[in-house]
């Protein structure tokens, strides 16, 4: 605490931190499939939300602006690898381009890899973390009917998968 | 059927189902303040990084407006203009000549106006029935004054003839004593001068 004083930094940034962090990196990486990708997405959140926190702090909902830039850095992420996969394809590599899969952990999680990227990360934030639709909307930059759109979309494709024997 | 989302949970099986089994799917929660403790070099690092950018962004404004505004101040036109120093040995046309021209014009300006003064005190001597002869000399002085200056032939001029002191007046005459020439003449025009 004395360096983070010596530094100058809001106290409630620790606060946030500890009850944000777990929380936003089991959710994306419910969302990505990768769960390094999103604790270093989920850090680089919070290492500019840090730079930033004074200014940060007075927003309604920090932890909603971390979240947003959690979800830009994955999906910039992903951008690059797929440039760099189809730059890969274009030098006419045979080598097999394998992306780390998420964690065996349950048999939805490769159902809900199916799913589009929006309807992915709505349904990994709206059950993993329980945001609230309007955190969702805010953390992914859309509507709350979108939301709500992609929430139920997502679930009636799951539904006839999960029901399944 | 609509479906009507909102914050809760458990409204439906297939929602706690789904809930159940994508939680179960992410990892496990560990230790935020152990993260926290991980990334602090990391954290206060991005903090003087983005201070140190901010300043620097500053500085190169200011250093922007800095430049911008001596380029505005140097492109305006000058207000002064260099002419070289007059060269009364050789005369050259162009700015040189002008200068002596002006030079000229303000010494004859200077020797009419000392001529005119002297002229006062001269009027204030004598009587007025002398006053025209007087001012004919004062202009004969002016006259000498002027040739004077030029420099050439202030010594052939009809005002001079047989007086040595009219040729000596005109050539000092820029030095600004054309009252006395012009009193001298006026003296030289008593004594028989051309005019006279």
């Amino acid at each position: 605490m004395d360096a983070e004083a010596a530094a100058g930094a809001p106290a409630d940034f620790d606060a946030t931190f500890r009850a944000h962090y777990w929380p936003m990196v089991r959710s994306l990486t419910v969302a990505c499939g990768d769960r390094e990708v999103a604790a270093d997405a989920v850090q680089d959140a919070f290492t500019r939300a840090y730079a930033r926190w004074r200014r940060i702090a007075r927003y309604d909902d920090p932890a909603g602006w971390v979240r947003h830039v959690a979800l830009n850095r994955i999906r910039d992420h992903y951008r690059k690898s797929e440039r760099g996969r189809r730059a890969v394809d274009r030098l006419g590599s045979q080598t097999e381009h394998t992306v780390a899969g998420p964690e065996p952990a349950g048999d939805v999680v490769p159902l809900l890899a199916t799913l589009p990227a929006q309807q992915r990360t709505a349904m990994s934030l709206f059950y993993v973390e329980q945001c609230s639709v309007r955190e969702i909307s805010h953390a992914m930059k859309i509507t709350e009917g979108a939301v709500k759109y992609h929430l139920h979309a997502g679930r009636s494709t799951l539904k006839g998968l999960v029901d399944a024997p | 059927m609509s479906i009507e989302f909102d914050d809760d949970f458990g409204f439906d099986p297939i929602d706690s189902r789904l809930s159940t089994q994508l939680r179960a799917a992410a990892p496990e929660a560990g230790d935020a303040d152990a993260v926290l403790t991980a990334m602090r070099p990391r954290l206060v690092r991005a903090r003087r990084r983005r201070q140190a950018g901010i300043v620097a962004v500053g500085a190169a404004a200011l250093a922007c407006i800095a430049g911008l505004a001596f380029a505005v101040t140097d492109a305006a036109p000058k207000t002064s203009v260099n002419v070289p120093p007059a060269d009364r040995s050789t005369p050259a046309p162009g700015p040189n000549s002008t200068t002596a021209i002006d030079e000229t014009t303000a010494t004859t300006a200077e020797a009419t106006k000392d001529a005119s003064s002297d002229d006062a005190t001269t009027d204030d001597k004598k009587p007025p029935t002398t006053s025209a002869p007087e001012t004919s000399g004062s202009t004969a002085g002016s006259g000498s004054q002027s040739s004077g200056s030029s420099g050439s032939g202030s010594d052939d001029s009809p005002e001079d003839v047989g007086d040595d002191k009219g040729g000596t007046s005109g050539s000092s005459g820029s030095s600004g004593s054309g009252g006395s020439d012009g009193s001298e003449s006026s003296g030289s025009g008593k004594d028989g001068s051309p005019e006279d």
